[in-house]
């Protein structure tokens, strides 16, 4: 046979020699390792897509979803006006608990406005001022009147 | 479900044609089963279509040949940089010239079989298009769109292969 688009000889000899050439013969492992992962795959096929699953089932999970999708459309006024006293009262309350949670950390920020400010930073600032005083008044009595004996 | 003795005798059939393809293409046995078995799940995941068709040959073939080159397309970019070394190639001309190394036994050898090894060790990117041109009968275009390159650079590597592979029949 002549190869399309061929510009070699076909009794040139390595294209005779090529064309002559014996087909390889498959290993005698391949055929075993092939049906044992048939076997597997009959014992544990994989599951299917929507596309591969017969006709039938097909149709009948395509109606199935679209009587979901109708029944959803019939049935949500009605659950609607089920459920609206049941989200009417559940959203008041959640109101009064914000509110409540307001109301809480207003009272906290005066609480705090009224304690902190007029009565922390001003100690704070006595107990640092005192500490560095002790601080100095120790170091010069331990360099001048003790001759720096401590070191 | 399929039923697996007809899927059997398919596949004794039909095992020696795929592993020859495969092993033409790939050069290496390993690999050539792995993609024999790649092949024949394929085959048997629509054995239903396939299994008494007339085509089934074609279909097998045409498959073997798409995984094989996918298969090498991994190795693509490696490919590509020792296609341009042409130092390479020159190599591959003299170790044809000077014979197989790795053959250890002296004295006349099958000429078929010291063209099969040749074949087996040109470089991918000139065994492949060869193999499309001599075994599977793909024309330069053919070939060239297959393997995403141009046509010259075909018409370059199989001219370089039988180069390599004409020094192997003197």
């Amino acid at each position: 046979m002549t190869p399309r688009g061929v510009d070699f000889d076909p009794l040139d000899p390595l294209t005779r020699a090529l064309r002559q050439l014996p087909e390889p013969r498959a290993p005698q492992t391949l055929a075993p390792r092939v049906m044992a992962a048939v076997y597997a795959r009959l014992a544990h096929p994989p599951a299917r897509t929507w596309f591969e699953w017969p006709r039938v089932w097909q149709v009948s999970s395509a109606a199935g979803v679209l009587a979901v999708l109708v029944g959803m459309v019939l049935v949500w006024p009605m659950a609607v006006a089920l459920l609206q006293p049941a989200v009417d009262e559940m959203s008041a309350r959640a109101v009064a608990v914000v509110h409540n949670a307001e109301l809480t950390l207003s009272i906290a920020g005066v609480f705090f406005r009224a304690v902190w400010f007029p009565l922390v930073v001003p100690f704070l600032a006595v107990v640092t001022v005192m500490t560095i005083a002790c601080a100095t008044v120790g170091a010069m009595l331990d360099r001048v009147a003790l001759g720096g004996a401590s070191r | 479900m399929t039923d697996a003795r007809a899927f059997e005798a398919f596949l004794l059939e039909y095992q020696d044609m795929v592993y020859a393809t495969a092993l033409r293409l790939l050069g290496n046995p390993m690999e050539a089963e792995d993609v024999a078995q790649t092949v024949f799940m394929k085959a048997f995941e629509r054995f239903d279509q396939i299994g008494t068709s007339p085509s089934a040959p074609g279909w097998l073939k045409t498959v073997t040949t798409n995984v094989c080159l996918n298969h090498l397309s991994r190795y693509r970019n490696r490919w590509r940089f020792f296609s341009e070394l042409s130092r390479a190639d020159a190599h591959a001309v003299d170790s044809w010239t000077s014979g197989p190394q790795d053959s250890g036994t002296p004295g006349p050898r099958d000429p078929n079989t010291a063209l099969d090894e040749a074949l087996m060790k040109l470089p991918p990117h000139q065994r492949v298009p060869i193999v499309l041109f001599h075994f599977d009968d793909l024309s330069y275009q053919e070939i060239a769109e297959r393997l995403g390159v141009s046509v010259g650079k075909v018409k370059t590597d199989i001219h370089r292969g039988r180069e390599a592979l004409r020094a192997v029949l003197r």
